[in-house]
């Protein structure tokens, strides 16, 4: 039982690792600020912003939008990246690229679709905590009926 | 025999969970950390990564208990009996958790958590019929009989499973087609390995749990028989007195 228990603490310790990396990267590289956010505080160099896609346009060739909202002031997109499919009317977005103060305008050079990171952890959850309890379950059981036969002696009486 | 059998995989097991995790641990991190997002779908293309290896478990269980039904329908043998009912737990386990994750990635994707599509309904009967053998098998007291129904049912419903693989090129269906068949492969170079990885190690996974739940049924069985055996002894000496 003891091995049981040890080599289970080593699984769920790889299984955190490996988890907390996950996080770091959604943090650092996933995560986005709002508009909002952005409209008032103004922050300095490449940033992330994710937003619901309206009103596209195309200004000499190059794509414009904005973010649906309800706030005085639009938040404003010119996308200067490669050609991309997922520039859609109501599509949600997470754009990358630097937000210009003066002109009021976001240039982005990078988008993603919606990251939908609470299913990803749905999912990954229900997969690998399931099969981790239904494992341990079965390997705690076939622990305690080996200590059980030996306790009750069937080999010698059977 | 069926002790030999048991002393087998306990001396076995060790390895082959090692080698599942061997797989499993790089397989993760590729698949959380690593891995470049889907074009269309973003990051949650992630999901594939575990819904993936869970229906093709679903399917390698069921037709693991299929190939150990014929063989128990021939041979007669307990020790595949007592797989055939091992490898149907472990199907019903990996059939609802591909169900759950499908549905969880049906979500973002189709904007529905569940729709009436060929793939999906397949593999809900293929649930039920797992479900309706284990029932089965708690009905009849008569293990041969029982070994034997089962098995029969087992053989019967494994004419789901090419249902299951072939619905999305058979009919119209949102679920998308054949990633890996005759035509090649149309998964990128970067989602590839993970999924590899993935796959590997839960088929390795799957043999794992087989041989720590056929070890778990055949210790409960040797229980059962013990008591019984001590029940009957109880009555025997109650008449006597």
């Amino acid at each position: 039982m003891k091995r049981l228990y040890l080599r289970w603490s080593g699984l769920v310790v790889v299984a955190a690792v490996i988890g907390g990396m996950a996080m770091w990267r959604v943090c650092h590289e996933v995560a986005a600020l709002t508009p909002e956010a952005v409209l008032s505080q103004a922050p300095p160099g490449e940033i992330r912003v994710a937003g619901r896609v309206v009103e596209v346009a195309s200004d000499r060739g190059v794509p414009t939008f904005r973010f649906m909202d309800e706030r005085v002031e639009p938040f404003r997109v010119r996308y200067t990246g490669p050609p991309d499919d997922n520039i859609r009317e109501l599509k949600y977005l997470v754009v990358v690229g630097q937000w210009n103060p003066t002109e009021r305008l976001f240039s982005a050079d990078k988008i993603f679709p919606n990251p939908n990171i609470g299913f990803i952890v749905s999912a990954y959850l229900v997969a690998c905590l399931s099969s981790a309890l239904f494992l341990f379950g079965m390997e705690q059981k076939v622990a305690r009926l080996y200590t059980l036969i030996k306790e009750e002696k069937i080999y010698q009486t059977g | 025999m069926l002790l030999s059998l048991i002393t087998k995989l306990r001396r076995y097991e060790g390895g082959v969970g090692f080698s599942a995790f061997c797989f499993l641990v790089p397989g993760l991190y590729k698949a959380l950390v690593t891995s470049s997002p889907d074009y269309y779908q973003g990051e949650v293309a992630r999901i594939m990564y575990i819904h993936v290896p869970f229906a093709e478990i679903a399917m390698l269980s069921y037709t693991t208990l299929s190939i150990c039904s014929v063989w128990y329908l021939w041979k007669r043998d307990p020790i595949v009996d007592n797989v055939c009912h091992a490898a149907a737990g472990i199907s019903v386990f990996f059939t609802t958790v591909a169900l759950m994750t499908g549905s969880i990635w049906a979500k973002p994707t189709w904007n529905t958590w569940w729709t009436w599509d060929p793939r999906l309904i397949s593999f809900a009967v293929l649930l039920m019929i797992l479900v309706g053998y284990l029932m089965l098998r708690r009905l009849s007291d008569d293990t041969e009989k029982r070994a034997a129904y089962s098995a029969t049912l087992a053989i019967v419903g494994f004419i789901d499973l090419p249902i299951v693989h072939f619905s999305v090129e058979w009919w119209r269906t949102l679920h998308q087609p054949l990633s890996v068949s005759t035509r090649g492969v149309s998964i990128g170079g970067d989602m590839k390995t993970p999924l590899i990885l993935m796959s590997i190690g839960f088929s390795i996974l799957f043999v794992y749990m087989l041989m720590v739940r056929t070890q778990m049924l055949y210790l409960e069985y040797l229980l059962e028989g013990k008591q019984g055996r001590l029940l009957t002894d109880f009555h025997r000496s109650e008449n006597d007195g």
